[in-house]
């Protein structure tokens, strides 16, 4: 089948609407237009898209809220991208059970706001929640500062269904929180990206809402000493939502509502529980901070305060950050990673800015950087020395023309190999995101 | 050669990869490797007990060149069948690589190797103020390897997650005697979750030789309560508004009236011997979080109906407290010489009904139950007390097992919360699958290519040739009655 084709075998298709031509040219991905989009109503339009395009040998890109397509590698070729967002219906929500069962394109945002009318909600706070869908979320494991605390997809999704290259549905894990029946192949479509099968819908175990919430912000004069803080709250016995560390102009939430902050490495604690946990929190963050120096503590609230904690989420995303790079290393390892970014930047005559999730061992960096070869040079660099300790360096936003020749993961190994075995049993055909994933997957 | 039996050659071969005093052929050496913690049985050829990876290796690929299964096994105390040579060959004891290979306390990151005992490990760090959070009942025998071959849970699981939600990292042993490492480690690794992948997956893929694992702070505080009911639907009704309350508490446990009966005699709990329910419950945190939600928990249990409520923040009396949930599977023994136990979950709202069919189906079948179940997270142990030298019992069991499962997939369950599909639930995993879903899990099989090398017929639906081989002639000569 050729491309009008396929278009007019969709179409006729139960449910499934279809652009093409310049009306497609929104869902690019890395500046591949793909000549189809097709957006299925339910899950049989999922299956009914992929039975189609698999037939014909074409290649599909599942998208969401369209929040994380510009991470992975150029793709071979986009034919038709499988446009998720009108799957968004909460399929079952049983609120004493503490579980919910919702369609992949369903917004994190939207899906919260069913949550918080019965007292609870996800624990999952990935970046541009009121775009991001599920699916998408879960696709790219993307997580925020809260994972912290609560974990990251893996440790909150007990239930998927999705559809596989060739249009076969699928479902694993069940709808309660201890399931060990078969393998689990929940954790095979996090982090998959696209290349392995679409899910199409998620279960998820839930949280009570906490009576009381709380944000404290300490600025320190340099990375040591805001690093040295972070990880003494890292290790300490309190038990607090998340702890960022942020350096200058990093979070412009946080410079527009904290001026005197400016120009500080800011420590970014958020918190909640019942009103004395609060208490207690709040009491011995102060004092910690105030113990180690830091030149102001702040306790913003009201809008400050949800602007602080979207800023350090969002981070990077304000569509002006031309490279965004994500060092993975060892909570311990988070100063001198700080520190070799920083050095890095001073070393090409630009600069960058940082956060940290550091009892997370996760630095995201952003970079004014457009020209490739530069771009190339900077994470060959960073890859080489992070690589005498372990670390990794993910490239997860650049412009399209720097990927060319640039393996924005950077990992390779016998564990790859087993990854490319597994691709190639899901989707032999390379039906899904060809070249987006690790090793070229 | 078959798989029941091993030629003098291969017991050789395996001696001078593991030393002789790591390999057991004789009839009297193999009984003891028949059973687990399960009324099934398993008959190896031979018994090989490794030290390193590289023998791990070594051993997978002289199952490869001999065409034999493989087995790996911890401790034994499984309750799936998981660790039974059920197909005969090679039985693979990992007891001897018991090491805590690299400790880092300021990431809170461990890396072991798959023979050592759960309670082992949170001990060796209990001075470094951490533990290592799955605890199955069993912690005091089992292993890492075979917690993470089953994604075992227990009590503490409800608030802080399973094993895999503490695994970072595996070093395996693939079916080509390949060793690889997967998972980031304590780092972000990119790709798909092979650790993931792995834990749960019954021994069926590879062999894991070592396990990076998450440390926890201990909490600053803990308080245990003690509820004791009269009747069942009070017990549940308090589970429910705790639950209710939005309190996550870290262990939510219950036991019922025939297990009552059976540890108060042995073990003194001071249960009343009519009380139909004994409740425990736990929270941790702040202390100031602990003080607040102490006052909840027991203003619950109060409206709920408890007789008596006891609690305990000081370790030694929190661990008296415990001692009749803990001892429960043990004391049951007391009345009948054997036990099945069943590991059904369903959502923690159809519990009270669920519990009522299961009492129902065991009264029709003529066996005394007690239950043992995570209340907090709807997982149900069943304990059937049976005798099996009594013709027809076991079999009776197994179908009233059966008839359990089916109730908790039709609550909306699953038909194994912890223990794993194993022997003996492999085919009721089309309750719960369709074809297309077991066909996506043969996928993830072939993937690792481990063909039926590791631990065959185990976990999925039987085939033609399961099942097929028997007590080693040697061993049989040892009597018909021969039992340990």
């Amino acid at each position: 089948m050729t491309i009008p084709g396929i278009a007019a075998h969709l179409e006729a298709a139960a449910d499934v609407s279809v652009l093409s031509g310049p009306d497609a040219e929104r869902f690019s991905v890395d500046g591949v237009a793909p000549a189809v989009v097709a957006r299925p109503m339910d899950e049989a339009g999922v299956s009914a898209v992929l039975t189609a395009a698999s037939e014909a040998g074409l290649a599909v890109v599942p998208w969401g809220g369209g929040t994380c397509m510009d991470i992975g590698n150029r793709p071979r070729r986009v034919d038709v991208v499988l446009d998720m967002s009108a799957l968004d219906a909460v399929v079952e929500y049983r609120p004493r059970d503490m579980t919910v069962t919702a369609q992949a394109g369903a917004t994190v945002a939207a899906l919260q706001r069913v949550l918080d009318s019965e007292g609870q909600f996800l624990a999952l706070d990935p970046p541009l929640p009121e775009r991001a869908t599920i699916g998408g979320a879960v696709a790219a494991n993307a997580s925020g500062p809260r994972r912290f605390r609560f974990g990251t997809a893996r440790d909150i999704v007990i239930g998927t269904g999705a559809v596989l290259a060739d249009g076969t549905a699928i479902k694993s894990g069940g709808r309660v929180v201890k399931n060990v029946a078969g393998y689990d192949l929940n954790k095979l479509f996090i982090g998959s990206g696209g290349t392995l099968g679409v899910i199409s819908r998620l279960t998820f175990k839930l949280l009570p809402s906490q009576p009381e919430h709380g944000l404290v912000v300490a600025a320190f004069d340099d990375v040591m000493a805001a690093c040295g803080a972070a990880r003494a709250i890292v290790n300490g016995v309190l038990a607090p939502w998340s702890v960022d560390v942020s350096g200058p102009g990093a979070i412009g939430g946080l410079d527009e509502a904290l001026p005197e902050a400016r120009g500080s490495w800011n420590v970014v604690v958020e918190f909640a529980g019942t009103a004395a946990a609060v208490d207690r929190t709040r009491g011995d963050l102060l004092a910690l901070f105030h113990g180690l120096g830091c030149r102001m503590v702040f306790e913003p609230d009201g809008s400050a305060r949800g602007a602080i904690i979207a800023g350090t989420r969002d981070f990077g995303l304000n569509g002006e950050t031309r490279l965004m790079l994500r060092a993975a290393v060892l909570p311990s390892e988070v100063l001198e990673t700080c520190v070799m970014l920083e050095r890095a930047a001073w070393e090409r005559g630009t600069g960058c800015v940082i956060v940290a999730r550091a009892g997370n061992g996760v630095v995201l960096s952003a970079w004014p950087i457009t020209d490739p070869d530069v771009v190339r040079g900077l994470v060959a660099q960073l890859r080489d020395r992070l690589r005498r300790s372990g670390g990794m360096l993910v490239v997860e936003r650049c412009p399209p023309e720097a990927k060319q020749g640039l393996d924005v993961w950077g990992i390779g190994g016998p564990d790859v190999s087993l990854m490319r075995r597994l691709k190639q049993q899901f989707d032999p055909s390379a039906v899904l995101s060809p070249g987006r994933g690790v090793g070229g997957i | 050669m078959t798989a029941a039996t091993v030629s003098p050659q291969l017991v050789r071969e395996l001696e001078r990869i593991v030393g002789r005093d790591g390999v057991f052929h004789r009839p009297e050496d193999l009984l003891v490797f028949e059973y687990d913690g399960t009324i099934d049985r398993g008959y190896p050829a031979v018994v090989v007990y490794p030290r390193s990876a590289e023998q791990v290796a070594a051993i997978v690929r002289v199952a490869v060149l001999n065409n034999l299964p493989l087995v790996p096994r911890g401790a034994g105390t499984g309750l799936s069948g998981g660790a039974l040579a059920t197909e005969g060959g090679i039985l693979m004891p990992l007891t001897r690589m018991n090491s805590i290979l690299e400790l880092d306390l300021e990431n809170r990151i461990a890396v072991v190797e798959p023979g050592l005992v759960n309670l082992e490990l949170s001990r060796a760090v209990a001075k470094h103020g951490l533990f290592y959070a799955p605890d199955p009942s069993s912690q005091k025998a089992c292993t890492i390897g075979g917690n993470v071959a089953e994604n075992a849970g227990g009590p503490h699981c409800l608030a802080l997650g399973v094993t895999t939600n503490h695994v970072l990292g595996l070093e395996l042993v693939l079916a080509n005697g390949e060793i690889v490492r997967v998972g980031g480690w304590g780092r972000d690794r990119p790709g798909y979750d092979l650790t993931g992948v792995m834990v749960g997956s019954e021994g069926t893929l590879a062999v894991v030789t070592k396990v990076c694992v998450r440390l926890l702070r201990k909490p600053e505080a803990v308080r245990t309560f003690l509820a004791i009911f009269d009747t069942i639907d009070q017990a549940t009704g308090a589970v429910a508004a705790v639950i209710g309350a939005g309190i996550v508490p870290g262990a939510l446990e219950m036991i019922d009236k025939y297990v009552i009966r059976a540890v108060e005699p042995t073990l003194h709990c001071g249960f009343p011997l009519d009380a139909e329910a004994v409740l425990l419950v736990e929270v941790d945190g702040l202390r100031e979080f602990v003080r607040e939600c102490a006052a909840s928990v027991g203003a619950i249990m109060r409206e709920a109906g408890a007789r008596e409520v006891r609690s305990a923040d000081d370790p030694a009396e929190r661990e008296q407290l415990w001692v009749g949930r803990k001892g429960a599977i043990g004391a049951l023994g007391a009345l009948a010489p054997n036990y099945y136990i069943l590991d059904g979950v369903v959502p923690p709202s159809m519990l009270p009904e669920v519990l009522t069919r299961v009492y129902e189906i065991c009264e029709r079948y003529g066996f005394i139950v007690g239950n043992v179940f995570h209340a907090g997270d709807g997982n149900l142990h069943p304990n059937i007390v049976f005798d099996e030298r009594v013709p027809g019992a076991t079999a009776k069991v197994l179908d009233a097992g059966g008839e359990v499962l089916r109730v908790c997939v039709e609550a909306g369950g699953s038909i194994t919360g912890e223990h794993g599909v194993g022997v003996e639930k492999r085919d009721y995993m089309s309750l719960i699958f369709s074809e297309a879903d077991m066909a996506a899990m043969a996928k993830l099989k072939r993937a690792f290519g481990a063909g039926e090398r590791f631990n065959p017929c185990k976990a999925f639906p039987t085939h033609k040739g399961c099942g097929e081989v028997h007590r080693g002639p040697a061993v049989a000569a040892l009597g018909p009655d021969i039992y340990v």
